[in-house]
């Protein structure tokens, strides 16, 4: 059949941004939907700190809400002590968040799709976790892959699946919002492209034919809108959690 | 959540049949594939120093500020409202006095009253008794007089019945003591 | 699907580390074998952590 084909991948192809400065140093594309995060993120707080005001306007209750969701969710899941990690989890929470939600834009690079980005990140939450256990408690953060309360003779059973368990963390972390994130956007390619080989097929039946596409496809929206502030919120409650065992090893 | 992996289900079988070679994401062969990784260090640790320098420390502060504003006002209408209470049960307080006292001099106005008037009734019961007695004491003095004044009187009715049909005169003395008896058996009956 | 990734994240460390320590002895494939129900229960593991909404440990 000739005529358009469904290409559901080319949306996560990188190429080099930033014109030739960034071909020159391999700033990709994928860098560039960064970068626009970041910078949303910072206007978002220049904006809101802006007038500092005591009853707050609009933009500055955006920010205050995202800096008590992350502070409470840091003070609940990690105790007092997890306000240490609070700049941390916000700037992964905040960079996954705006990273899911500006890849939801046409023309917008959804870098959290590339698992080398997730694992990277899971890879620095899980060794900065595991860090952390060690720095607290020093060796005896071993025994947090010895179960209590099981007699010895399982141990060395149950001590390798425990560590298993454990290292199994930053592949689950990062494979989950990978992919959700990746899973929405072909779903997305894969209807408006359904759209064109329809309108391409069947000439005018095709094109209202693709009405049911397209209403999928408004629909996807709304669930994708979902996911993707849901996503961001697991990935940094789960970041809490790994923090939380690493500081009272329970 | 359950949608959520409907929509994975349908999604994963065209990408899983892609994911040999042609998937973007898992082509490690392009050096762009790990370069973005490192752009991404570079970007998130300047993202994180903003953020941890600048932008969280400021929203803390406003917010801070905020809540002792709250804390301060809230403390001064708690101030405000004990001081309103101080002042209420002090008004209660008096009013309960100013009734304790009134009724105690209603108390005591009643008492006098009603001494005043015992005392009346006394002086009226006493004269009342006195004016009895002495019309009693009048009306034995006069039942007295009656009873002298009826003796002579039926002595000599007696003596002159008896002289009628008798037509002799009684002795004196004799008729005097049954005159007597007579009028001792009256009195008693 | 949170709950599946849980299961072959761990499937896959326990594979890969089999793998691995067969590549280092020379026992290939036998420890690869030997670390699936191993993957397996720490996979169900897992499972009941993510569902149990506690880390526990």
């Amino acid at each position: 059949m000739a005529g358009p084909t469904i290409d559901a991948l080319g949306q996560f192809s990188l190429t080099t941004g930033l014109g030739n400065l960034g071909r020159a140093v391999n700033f990709t594309n994928s860098n560039e939907a960064m970068l626009g995060a970041a910078a949303v993120i910072v206007a978002v707080f220049a904006l809101g700190l802006k007038s500092k005001a005591l009853v707050p306007g609009r933009a500055q209750s955006l920010v205050e809400m995202l800096y008590e969701f992350v502070h409470n969710m840091c003070v609940d899941t990690i105790g007092e002590e997890g306000l240490r990690f609070f700049p941390l989890v916000f700037t992964i929470f905040s960079f996954i968040l705006l990273g899911n939600l500006l890849g939801l834009f046409p023309y917008f690079f959804a870098f959290t799709s590339h698992i080398a980005v997730t694992l990277a990140l899971a890879l620095f939450v899980f060794v900065f976790s595991t860090g952390v256990g060690f720095y607290t408690h020093g060796f005896k953060f071993l025994k947090f892959f010895v179960p209590s309360g099981v007699p010895t003779w399982l141990l060395p059973l149950l001590v390798p699946i425990e560590i298993i368990s454990y290292l199994s963390r930053p592949v689950s972390l990062s494979v989950r919002l990978f992919a959700n994130m990746t899973a929405g956007h072909v779903m997305w390619e894969v209807f408006a492209g359904f759209m064109l080989l329809l309108t391409a097929s069947l000439g005018v039946v095709g094109a209202f034919a693709s009405v049911v596409p397209l209403s999928l496809n408004v629909a996807l929206a709304a669930l994708e809108l979902l996911v993707a502030g849901l996503q961001a919120y697991v990935f940094a409650i789960l970041t809490c959690l790994y923090l939380h065992d690493a500081v009272h090893m329970h | 959540m359950r949608r959520i992996s409907t929509a994975l289900l349908l999604a994963l079988a065209p990408s899983a049949a892609l994911a040999e070679g042609t998937m973007p994401q898992m082509d490690f062969a392009n050096p762009l594939t790990l370069d973005q990784v490192g752009w991404m260090a570079v970007i998130l640790v300047v993202l994180y120093l903003l953020l941890s320098r600048w932008g969280l420390p400021e929203i803390g502060k406003v917010l801070e500020h905020r809540a002792g504003v709250i804390a301060k006002d809230l403390a001064a209408a708690r101030a405000a409202k004990l001081e309103a209470d101080q002042a209420v049960s002090q008004l209660n307080a008096t009013i309960a006095q100013a009734r304790s006292s009134a009724q105690a001099e209603v108390a005591k106005a009643v008492a006098e009253a009603k001494a005043d008037a015992a005392a009346k009734a006394a002086v009226l019961a006493s004269q009342l008794e006195a004016k009895l007695a002495e019309s009693e004491a009048r009306i034995d003095a006069a039942r007295a007089a009656a009873l002298a004044a009826i003796k002579p009187v039926a002595a000599e009715a007696a003596s002159s019945i008896l002289l009628k049909l008798t037509g002799s005169q009684p002795a004196e003395d004799k008729l005097a003591q049954r005159l007597d008896e007579a009028l001792a058996a009256r009195k008693a009956a | 699907m949170r709950l599946g990734v849980e299961m072959v994240a761990a499937m896959v460390i326990a594979v890969v580390i089999g793998w691995g320590l067969d590549k280092l002895f020379h026992t290939s494939p036998w420890l690869m074998i030997l670390m699936v129900p191993v993957g397996m229960v720490a996979g169900l593991r897992n499972l009941l952590r993510a569902s149990g909404g506690k880390t526990g440990g």
